[in-house]
């Protein structure tokens, strides 16, 4: 693939704790403008994979380039936007204080009608002074969602967005998605469910163990199967 | 020269957050009240004196504020960071275009603004109180509460290096330790020509920690004695640069740790 086209290029990643091996060897490349599933059971390494690339965590071996910089380099991460798995946040404060600090933090200009628009697009539109300790979780995972959504960025990573949402919600989620991919972002998820894969998704890797299983699109993986 | 001015950004918004969580957290409010309650009974005991009652305010004063800020540095430096760390509250703004560097330095702001606050604030009632004993607030006690706030730099960045490390009551207690050992180096001195040849660990121990002697001026206060321009200077950057270097320590281990 022409490196033009290339969003993530993930080169002999290993990652382990202690003696544990997290992570064997990763090695492939996410297109850009495409939205990839990481698949596999609980402890496979996806939040750990996740964590790589946004720099939270550090290979033990191997390289990650994000639209050609190195994981390592803060800038690298001015075009992503992350959502956790879980909802890690401090609670002690409103909506709009919180899309207001990871505005500042990235560095967007921001105005007040930005804030209302990023919470609009989840379905939280007039909650913006409300405190995030009386959320739901259904609502912090949109809260989640809009600071993700901040700032216009070229790649979105979202940790199981999708779980312990109720039905309502997860459709919401889903016409997100398919509404970034329309914009041509690039969009890292991992999931359980193989219907959201399958219907959100181009290419898929499964990891398994730490190890990449498979990696190529929905496609190949169904014939696979 | 924009990458410089990238870092400061990022730990300005780092330090103002933090300073309103510190804030949120409502511990100035606790300390502010026992302070105030300390105050009291140094008002007592300034009764019970013949003859100035305002020295005796004042040692109960300048004891007060430096014992409340110490904790209140030493508190938030253990608890700031790692409180972060283990709830994971601290992967989010990690994943944005924010450097280690600026995140472990802006919380250290943070907390050095919070610690400046309450510091006004203390000094602000131990006035009220000295007026009430027909003191003055004299020149020597700006300077002492000056130094009270460069020996809470220094506090702060030795509580948030060892957070890296331990768990927050196991860092607020080292860093008091710490700080014990700080205010008794003339005595670790004095132990090493005591030892003699054998005094290796009492040099190691020496050297490895901050003269925090040098930065108490309450005798100087009670008398009305304030230090030189130049000596104030001196002792000020001798506790922001030892606050610097562990500062410097912290973000190196900090920089490259999986968290």
């Amino acid at each position: 693939m022409s490196n033009e086209l290339v969003a993530v290029d993930v080169k002999g990643v290993d990652f382990s704790i202690g003696k544990r091996k997290i992570l064997k060897g990763l090695q492939f490349q996410i297109k850009k403008g495409s939205v990839f599933a990481v698949v596999g059971h609980n402890g496979a390494g996806k939040t750990t994979f996740f964590h790589i690339l946004l720099g939270i965590k550090f290979q033990d071996q191997g390289s990650v380039d994000i639209f050609g910089q190195s994981n390592s380099d803060w800038r690298a991460r001015s075009k992503i936007g992350y959502v956790l798995e879980r909802p890690y946040l401090n609670l002690d404060q409103e909506l709009g204080g919180f899309l207001k600090y990871h505005a500042k933090l990235s560095g967007i200009p921001y105005a007040h009608a930005d804030l209302a628009h990023a919470a609009e697009q989840v379905g939280l539109q007039g909650h913006l002074e409300q405190s995030l300790s009386t959320f739901s979780k259904g609502m912090l995972q949109k809260a989640l969602l809009a600071q993700a959504s901040l700032g216009d960025p070229k790649m979105l990573v979202l940790d199981e967005p999708m779980s312990g949402l109720d039905p309502v919600s997860r459709e919401i989620e889903k016409a997100q998605i398919q509404k970034w991919r329309d914009m041509g972002k690039t969009i890292i998820f991992s999931s359980h469910v193989m219907e959201d894969v399958e219907q959100l998704a181009d290419d898929v890797m499964i990891l398994e163990a730490g190890e990449m299983k498979f990696c190529g699109s929905v496609k190949e993986w169904r014939a696979s199967r | 020269m924009r990458l410089v001015m990238a870092y400061l950004r990022q730990s300005a918004i780092v330090a103002q957050y933090a300073f309103q969580d510190l804030l949120r957290e409502r511990i100035l409010y606790n300390i502010f009240f026992v302070s105030l309650f300390m105050l009291f009974f140094g008002y007592l005991a300034a009764l019970l004196v013949f003859g100035h009652q305002d020295r005796v305010m004042l040692h109960f004063g300048i004891m007060i504020n430096a014992i409340s800020l110490f904790f209140v540095a030493a508190g938030a430096g253990a608890r700031l960071l790692r409180s972060e760390v283990e709830q994971r509250i601290s992967y989010l703004p990690l994943s944005r275009p924010v450097s280690r560097v600026s995140y472990f330095f802006g919380k250290w702001v943070g907390i050095a603004s919070f610690c400046a606050l309450n510091l006004l604030l203390l000094t602000g009632v131990l006035y009220v109180a000295l007026r009430v004993t027909d003191g003055e607030f004299n020149w020597a006690l700006v300077q002492a509460t000056a130094l009270i706030w460069a020996e809470t730099l220094m506090v702060s960045s030795v509580a948030m290096l060892l957070s890296i490390f331990f768990r927050q009551g196991l860092s607020m207690m080292m860093c008091l330790s710490y700080l014990f050992l700080a205010h008794n180096h003339e005595q670790i001195e004095f132990l090493k020509k005591q030892a003699g040849e054998s005094g290796l660990v009492f040099e190691i121990l020496k050297n490895m920690t901050p003269n925090a002697q040098v930065m108490l001026l309450d005798t100087r206060v009670y008398y009305d004695i304030p230090l030189s321009g130049f000596e104030l200077f001196q002792r000020m950057g001798y506790g922001v640069l030892w606050a610097l270097f562990f500062m410097l320590l912290g973000n190196a281990f900090f920089y490259r740790r999986n968290i």
